[in-house]
């Protein structure tokens, strides 16, 4: 809005400062005009003086041939010609006598010369009808005394021409008049004259009357009112009563001072024009720039946001050690990864939501949730699978997807079950230096996760022998570009994955290494799509047993009698801390009262083994039954925080087991329940 | 195991003595099932000699608990070692259950 001001304001100044400068090459160029017209208005009126006073002395010339020469009227008929001849600014020159001079001319004699265009003719001029004697010249010339006489403009009939005389009377000694002599102007010859003198085609010579009748005008005009529309200069032509004007329109001076106001006015008005959109533009830029710092900084938060959903970049417990690496090609990205550990099993997953940018994201936070949700207590990644399908599928009109691999490892016993929805098939490493063995991990064709709720996912197995690594990752690896949009492959991940030299013993090196080598790929590409690995190794906790007892019960709750005093007689020799045997008891007691209340359906018998075993530092219990699949860990825990009136009477075995083990796990190996405690005995 | 119970000055007092395990408790709440209709009656439960408990035991323990509630009465536990306090706490009982020493 300021900005439209800028651009009045500037249009203000621009107009005021025209205007100036329209002013002042105006009056500069009137002036200069000016200057012009009344210098040729000088040379002219010189010219015409000049032209003028040649009357002087023909009029002396014609006295002389009258006084010395003349014999008979006649002769000045020749003198006259020769005079006409050779003064062409003349109309007419004659010699009028007074009345009867010679009677045998009559009344009137006045022989003269006169001009018709180029033709000279000659005559003896006066009768009844051209009586000089009332003319103006010739009494006028009577009345002037010494000096000659110029008479005001007058029509001649006989030769439709606006005229002037100058006479003058010529006397004897005695002063008696013998004649006058005269000269006549036409006007229209003088108005040729003036013409001589325009200092422009535009300009106008005008001759006036001393009581302002118009004479003549340049050109073919007539009638020209010299109005505020021109330029108008005056001066009295001595020693004629005439007036001369020039003039020129006012807007021949506009014509010429015009590109001098326009172009410069032009330029100025472009300039304005330029400058006013450069600022635009700039402010635009500016404004642009700052609410794209604003989304930067939203898109910041988020990627912060993002980042903090992700575990810990490495991870090691006694039995794997793990790294994650997530770089998302934007802020924010819809790759993911995660992974944790409950009940001495190892949950991870790596996906990749379709399309990148905060949409994905979005849905990559809310597959990360369901992934923590459905595994709380899900150890079947299929069923975990289906869990995050159907809640995803369910109102997804954009039609985004996901593909997830979950894997959930048992690290007890090495046993992987995953199920694979349409993600790239993780990498498996085994082995060390040379003896390096690498291949994908065996894959059903799952559909990806968010396309239909009733895909049914598939469950897959493997058991990782130690010492193997997994390797998964994004296209955003595979699919890596350089300038050349070349993608880094499959191939060049195994490679990489087969120099599996010390640098690669460590996940975390494995990934560093890997991370560098697509980075060098790329080179200055742009990342095109988010990137992101998971790698873990395998290597289980050795376990050298010291004490090794078994019991093996029946599923009757009176067992539980044997089950004690077996259990005391054992942690006897493992376990020197009463209170610890007391808790180890206590936590065998419940989970063997578990099994035989739910492992054989009413009425069923079955057998209970109870091991125990200790390397000293660690105490580990396994309780197998074959009985129904039954896994406890999969219980939700009971709420503790409750009052007396509303809490349930079950739950209780289960969760005494956890708060008094440091871990608990379940397994079904061989179609038998396996359910592994474990206690650290050194505190 | 042992388990008994008297009525004494308008209260009940019952008595826990040894391993209160899961193969106990079915006897135990047998003997202490009278305690359940104690019609408004304070419960007192001994366990100055209680060494054990299990899961079992505790829900013999809530439900006269529930009951007492039920009929605006208390139950207080008296002289419970550190151990199975500790049990109780890590179920979450230390919280419903009176305590005297």
């Amino acid at each position: 809005m300021r900005y439209r001001y800028i651009h009045i304001l500037a249009a203000a100044f621009l107009i005021f400062g025209m205007g100036i400068q329209a002013i002042v090459s105006y009056r500069y160029a009137s002036k200069h005009v000016q200057d012009k017209l009344d210098l040729q208005m000088q040379l002219a009126q010189e010219k015409l003086r000049f032209v003028l006073y040649d009357a002087y002395d023909v009029t002396i010339r014609l006295e002389n041939f009258v006084k010395d020469e003349m014999t008979c009227p006649e002769d000045l008929q020749e003198e006259t010609k020769l005079i006409i001849k050779h003064y062409p600014q003349f109309f007419t020159s004659y010699v009028a006598f007074p009345e009867y001079r010679y009677p045998e001319k009559g009344k009137w004699c006045s022989p003269c010369t006169y001009r018709v265009g180029d033709s000279l003719f000659t005559k003896i001029y006066g009768d009844e009808t051209h009586d000089y004697f009332t003319r103006e010249w010739y009494h006028g010339a009577l009345e002037s005394g010494d000096a000659g006489f110029w008479s005001h403009p007058y029509r001649d009939e006989d030769f439709d021409e606006t005229i002037f005389t100058y006479s003058d009377d010529m006397r004897d000694k005695e002063g008696n008049l013998v004649c006058v002599i005269a000269s006549d102007f036409g006007v229209s010859w003088l108005q040729r004259i003036l013409d001589q003198y325009k200092p422009f085609d535009e300009a106008v010579f005008a001759l006036y009357s001393s009581d302002g009748e118009e004479l003549a005008v340049s050109g073919e005009q007539s009638d020209v009112h010299f109005d505020n529309h021109w330029l108008v200069r005056r001066k009295t032509l001595e020693p004629i009563d005439i007036d001369l004007v020039i003039a020129v329109p006012r807007s021949f001076i506009w014509a010429g001072i015009r590109w001098g106001i326009w172009l410069p006015f032009a330029v100025f008005l472009l300039g304005i024009i330029i400058v006013g959109v450069l600022i635009r533009r700039l402010v635009r830029a500016r404004e642009e720039s700052a609410k794209l710092e604003l989304v930067e900084l939203d898109m910041q938060i988020a990627h912060d946001i993002q980042m903090s959903i992700l575990p810990k970049e490495t991870f090691t417990d006694e039995s794997f050690s793990l790294s994650g690496y997530l770089k998302p090609a934007r802020e924010v990205g819809g790759d993911l990864y995660d992974y944790f550990v409950r009940d001495e099993k190892l949950f991870f997953c790596i996906g990749d939501v379709s399309g990148k940018g905060a949409a994905s994201a979005i849905l990559m936070a809310i597959t990360h949730s369901l992934f923590r949700s459905a595994s709380a207590h899900e150890t079947n990644p299929a069923r975990i699978m289906t869990a995050i399908n159907e809640a995803s599928a369910e109102g997804n009109e954009k039609n985004m997807f996901v593909t997830l691999f979950i894997g959930v490892l048992d690290l007890p016993t090495g046993k992987l079950r995953y199920c694979n929805a349409g993600h790239d098939k993780p990498i498996k490493v085994k082995g060390e230096r040379l003896k390096v063995k690498v291949e994908s991990l065996d894959c059903d064709c799952n559909l990806p996760v968010g396309v239909f709720g009733d895909t049914t996912y598939t469950l897959q197995e493997t058991t990782l022998e130690a010492g193997t690594m997994l390797f998964l990752y994004t296209d955003g690896l595979t699919e890596a570009k350089n300038r050349q949009r070349k993608q880094f492959g499959v191939e060049a991940v195994m490679e990489r994955l087969l120099e599996n030299d010390e640098t690669t013993k460590e996940p975390q090196a494995l990934i560093n290494s890997m991370t560098e080598a697509v980075r060098a790929f790329v080179g200055d590409a742009e990342q095109s799509d988010d990137l992101t690995m998971l790698a873990f190794r395998y290597l289980p906790a050795q376990f050298q047993s010291t004490l090794n007892e078994t019991l093996t019960l029946t599923n009757e709750v009176r067992e539980v009698k044997r089950l004690s005093a077996f259990v005391k007689q054992v942690l006897a020799q493992a376990v020197n801390d009463e209170q610890t045997v007391g808790q180890i008891r206590l936590a065998i007691e419940e989970a063997v009262v578990n099994v035989i209340d739910y492992a054989y359906p009413a009425g069923t018998k079955g057998t209970i083994d109870i091991h125990i075993q200790s390397d000293g530092k660690t105490l580990r219990v396994q309780i197998i039954d074959s009985g129904v699949p039954f896994d406890p860990t999969a219980k939700e825990k009971a709420d503790t925080s409750l009052s007396a009136e509303e809490r349930q009477i079950g739950g209780l075995g289960i969760l005494l087991v956890r708060e008094l083990m440091d871990s608990i796990n379940y397994e079904r190996t061989n179609h038998q329940n396996v359910l592994t405690l474990v206690k650290s005995l050194t505190h | 195991m042992k388990a008994k119970f008297e009525e004494f000055e308008g209260k009940y007092i019952a008595t826990l003595a040894g391993e209160l395990d899961t193969a106990a408790a079915v006897e135990v709440e047998e003997t202490l099932k009278p305690l359940q209709e104690s019609a408004g009656k304070d419960v007192i439960i001994e366990c100055a000699e209680l060494e054990y408990i299990a899961s079992s035991g505790l829900r013999i323990l809530l439900s006269i608990l529930k009951a007492a509630k039920a009929n605006g009465s208390k139950v207080v536990l008296r002289h419970v070692n550190d151990d199975i306090k500790n049990v109780f706490k890590l179920t979450g009982f230390i919280n419903i259950f009176e305590f005297e020493d």
